[in-house]
Parts: structure tokens; C-alpha cells; sequence
């Protein structure tokens, strides 16, 4: 690589780094004020985060609560479920099922959804939301697992079962340990799903399910960027810092 | 011992998926059907297209579809060859080191706090015009191009290639190495090919048939987005998911019918694209 080229390529990945500085410096300003290039420092708006001031506290502790147990039970049942649709002779034709909720817009998807929640008391309860959450992390749990089920899987377990293991033998000690790095993987991008989700959270919330991504939202509108750099940064922190530890979690090889 | 995947518990678990994955969305679709004919839904009298030639007349279906898949594909195409090009510099050495890491970043943004990001980016009040107006450029911030809320979707462009450029690029990169296009391209060197020639024949063809399944998924993904169009983009005309949840959000019942006709039409649109690409594939 010439030198050129590598000052380019760095100006450009360094260009992936704003977000970060910019939202970074709304979280702490003070007052900025147009057109002042830098602002005020305070650390007032992170101060309200960790003294419960603000709704951020339970909106941080909500998020956390959803998407934990969301990543949990999808990544789970994924896991059995695939297995289940691998073993499948059309095992195609099952998976074709799990990618419908993927390729549509979650926001769309909960329109769709939304006057059975309205009509069964879920719209604007937790279990709505989580429910509404799990509509979209499950299929996408499967899709991450199938390939895990390979023909030499399959041998490994037939072999484990002629040597005498029981069903919860071959799990625990032949298929958890070879699954274990996709299962983190799986769980962890489940995880985001969720984290993440924004349109179908505030539709089915109903505004009353305040997640983290809901929160940036209301306080864009509330005309508080500084409180709404906060939660986005809150937002971004468990990727960064998987990211630090392991790049492959957040980038699974596609093809 | 045979492992068989008919065995009771298994079907359990493939139907209870489906019951849990796919029903809810199935059940979801019909009753916005029947909704949008005036045949379900608090204000239905009977069978009726006057909600769908609402959306026709007014020319709104159109307009809506069009400028979701403008979006969808002008930010795609700029990403893919926006990566391409990165690819193509680096040689596909771009996923070790502090570069490969600043690459995996934008991975870990969410959509909103990307539009967020945009807004105080590209805003008449943003860092950029901040900045313009240091060095004298602009002297009030109307002077700043209006590059967010605008006509041509600037800023949701914008948001959505910080997203997909890094992700393109990541990918690529793999794609690179996995066929060896670096011994591809020696060898074509070696029989005379140009460096046109090398990336006409040799590099778009492979890196573009591999990645094409992820390129679809992404194109879906980005033609039903939210977050992004509701914040940087315009109250005329706006995108799919935008325009359905706004109708069905409204406090006047009239609405809905056309939130769900528009609905119904874009998942038709979307399940039709995922099963003629699903055919012919044998995998996605």
C-alpha cells in the first residue's frame, strides 16, 4: 500500500469515529450554543444518569432486563429449534419461515401485530414488548444456528449415542462444547436485536415502555440533545466494548 | 442409533416456531387485509377499495414506495462501491490492526442514535456548519445547505451509508481473501489484463455473486427502516415503515385504513422478493 493510500484509508476509518466524538461532547456540554465549535463541560447530564434524576436509570435498567433475557430464551430455543429444522428432510422449506421476520421492518411487523396486543390488554406492558421482541430474535436465532448442524454433527452425536450417552449427555458434553463460540455469538447479537429495537418497542409500548432507544427518541423531541447523547452513548457501549474483546461478535461470517 | 429429526419433540419445536414466528405475522397480514377493504376494524361497512384508491389517487402509494427504494438502493449502491474501492486500495488487508478495529465500530451504532448523530452532523446548526462558520464559509446557519428534512434524503443517505459502508467494506474484505483475488489478479496481470480489465472481469464479478445475498438482505432491511427516515427525513414524502406507523398511530380511526393497505402491500412486496431469491438459491 502506497502512503497515500493509507492516509486515505485512515482519514476514512477515523471518519467512523465521530459519532462517538460528537455525541460524546453533547453528553458533556454545558451549554453549546451555535456557532461555537466546542462547548461548556459539565458532567451534569452523566451525574442525573448514575443519581436516578432522570428516566435514563430505569430506562438503562429496562433495556438491560429485555434484551438479557430476550438473548437468553431465543438463543435457548434457537438453538433446539434449529437442530430440530436441520434434522428436517425439508429442512429448507422451515427455514424459509424464519426469515420472514427478518426481512421485514420490525416497525411494519408490529403494525401488523399491534391490534391483537391492543386486543389482549399486551400493548403497553412489558410483556407486550418483550413478547414483540422475541418475534423478531427467535427466527433470528435459528437462522444464526442451522449452519452449526452439519452432517459431521450429526455423526458425532449418533456416535455419542451408541456409546451409550443420554439425550442430556450428548448436549452437555459433545454439542455445547463444539457450539459454545457460535452460541456466545448467537446470544450476543440476539441481545443487540433487542438493545437496539426502537419502532416496534414504541409502538407496542404504547410510550408507556421506556427502553433506552425509546428515551433517545423522546428527548431528540424534547429538544435535550445532551440527555439524548447520553442514552445513545449508553446504547453504543456493550458493542464497543464486546467489539475490545472480540470482533467476531459483532460480525458473523456471512458468506 | 440413528439420529431422526421426526421425532415428536422436534415437531413440537419446528411447529411451535412456526406458531411463535410466523403465524402472529401471517394472522397480522390478513386482518390488515381485510382492514384495508373495509371488511375488519372499528369504522369497517362492508367491502370497499376506497381506502386503496385513496392511496392511489392521491398518488401517495407511489411516492412512498419510490422513495424507499431510492433510498434503499442509491445508499447501497454507494456503499458497496464505496467498499469496493476500499477493498480494492487495501488489497483487502483491512481487518487487523487499530484500522480494522476503527472499521468494526459503526457496527455498533444503532440506527437512531446514527440519525441522532447525522442531525448534529449535518444540521444548519450542525458541527459541519459550526465549523463553516469558523473559517468564514457561511455567515448565519440558513447559509448552511440544507442537507437534513431535505427533498432528496441527504442526511438519511448519509446515516445510512456511515452504517453500510464499514459493513460492506468488512465484508468484501473477507470475500477478498476467502477467494485468493489477490492470486487472481497476478495471474491476470501475468496474461496481459490491464487494471480496468482486473477489476471489470476478475474483482466485481466475484466479490458481486458472493456478496449478492447480504446486498438483498441489507437492500430489505434499509427499504423498511424507521428510525433514520423519521428523523432526518420529511413529512412528504416519506418512507414505508414511516408513513404505515404514522397512519396507524393517528388518533382519527380514518387512517388506519391506509396504514394497513400500504402494509399489506410492502410485506407482499418483500415476502415475493425473499422467495424468488430463496428458489433460486441454495443458500442466503
Amino acid at each position: 500500500m502506497s502512503r497515500s493510500t493509507q492516509i486515505l484509508l485512515w482519514g476514512i476509518g477515523l471518519t467512523f469515529v465521530l459519532p462517538f466524538v460528537v455525541l460524546g461532547l453533547w453528553s458533556v456540554a454545558d451549554t453549546w450554543r451555535y456557532p461555537a465549535v466546542l462547548p461548556d463541560l459539565t458532567g451534569d447530564h452523566w451525574q442525573r444518569l448514575v443519581s436516578g434524576q432522570s428516566l435514563l436509570l430505569t430506562g438503562l435498567l429496562r433495556s438491560v432486563g429485555i434484551a438479557v433475557s430476550i438473548a437468553l430464551v431465543s438463543t435457548v430455543l434457537g438453538f433446539y429449534i434449529s437442530r430440530a429444522i436441520a434434522y428436517h428432510q425439508h429442512q429448507r422449506t422451515w427455514l424459509f419461515f424464519a426469515y420472514w421476520p427478518c426481512v421485514i421492518a420490525p416497525g411494519i411487523l408490529a403494525g401488523l401485530v399491534y391490534i391483537f396486543f391492543l386486543r389482549w390488554g399486551w400493548a403497553g406492558s412489558w410483556g407486550g414488548v418483550w413478547l414483540g421482541h422475541l418475534l423478531l430474535a427467535l427466527p433470528y436465532a435459528v437462522i444464526v444456528f442451522h449452519p452449526f448442524w452439519t452432517p459431521q454433527i450429526r455423526q458425532y452425536e449418533q456416535l455419542a449415542a451408541t456409546l451409550g450417552a443420554s439425550r442430556i449427555h450428548i448436549f452437555s458434553t459433545v454439542l455445547f462444547p463444539m457450539a459454545k463460540g457460535m452460541v456466545l455469538i448467537g446470544g450476543f447479537q440476539t441481545f443487540l436485536i433487542s438493545w437496539f429495537e426502537f419502532g416496534l418497542t414504541s409502538l407496542l409500548g404504547v410510550g408507556k415502555v421506556q427502553t433506552l432507544p425509546v428515551l433517545v427518541y423522546q428527548y431528540i423531541q424534547e429538544a435535550n440533545p445532551y440527555l439524548a447523547a447520553v442514552a445513545a452513548l449508553i446504547l453504543m457501549l456493550p458493542p464497543a466494548v464486546v467489539l475490545w474483546v472480540n470482533k467476531r461478535f459483532l460480525f458473523t461470517k456471512l458468506v | 442409533m440413528k439420529i431422526s429429526g421426526r421425532t415428536w419433540p422436534n415437531s413440537l419445536l419446528r411447529w411451535g416456531f412456526v406458531a411463535i414466528a410466523t403465524f402472529p405475522l401471517l394472522a397480522g397480514l390478513v386482518y390488515a387485509a381485510l382492514y384495508s377493504v373495509g371488511l375488519a376494524g372499528a369504522l369497517s361497512d362492508g367491502f370497499t377499495w376506497r381506502h386503496w384508491q385513496a392511496l392511489w389517487a392521491e398518488g401517495v402509494l407511489w411516492q412512498t414506495l419510490g422513495f424507499s427504494l431510492y433510498i434503499a438502493v442509491v445508499s447501497i449502491a454507494l456503499s458497496w462501491l464505496g467498499a469496493l474501492w476500499l477493498v480494492w486500495l487495501s488489497r483487502g488487508r483491512l481487518q487487523k490492526g487499530v484500522l480494522g478495529y476503527l472499521l468494526f465500530l459503526p457496527l455498533g451504532i444503532p440506527a437512531i442514535a446514527a440519525a441522532f448523530f447525522i442531525f448534529q452532523w449535518l444540521g444548519s446548526t450542525g458541527w459541519l456548519s459550526r465549523l463553516a462558520d469558523q473559517i468564514g464559509l457561511i455567515q448565519q446557519p440558513q447559509d448552511f445547505p440544507n442537507w437534513v428534512n431535505d427533498p432528496f434524503g441527504i442526511g438519511i443517505l448519509a446515516a445510512h451509508i456511515l452504517l453500510a459502508l464499514p459493513f460492506f467494506t468488512l465484508l468484501l474484505a473477507n470475500i477478498y481473501r476467502q477467494e485468493r483475488l489477490s492470486a487472481l489478479i497476478v495471474l491476470g496481470q501475468t496474461l496481459g489484463a490491464s487494471t480496468y480489465q482486473q477489476v471489470r472481469r476478475i474483482v466485481i464479478p466475484l466479490l458481486w455473486q458472493r456478496s449478492r445475498p447480504v446486498v438483498l438482505v441489507y437492500l430489505l432491511f434499509v427499504l423498511g427502516s424507521y428510525e433514520i427516515p423519521l428523523l432526518l427525513g420529511r413529512s412528504h414524502p416519506e418512507m414505508v415503515s414511516v408513513f404505515v406507523i404514522r397512519k396507524l398511530q393517528r388518533f382519527s380511526l380514518d387512517t388506519i385504513p391506509q396504514g394497513m393497505a400500504m402494509a399489506v402491500l410492502y410485506v407482499v412486496l418483500v415476502l415475493l422478493a425473499l422467495f424468488l431469491f430463496y428458489r433460486k438459491r441454495r443458500v442466503i
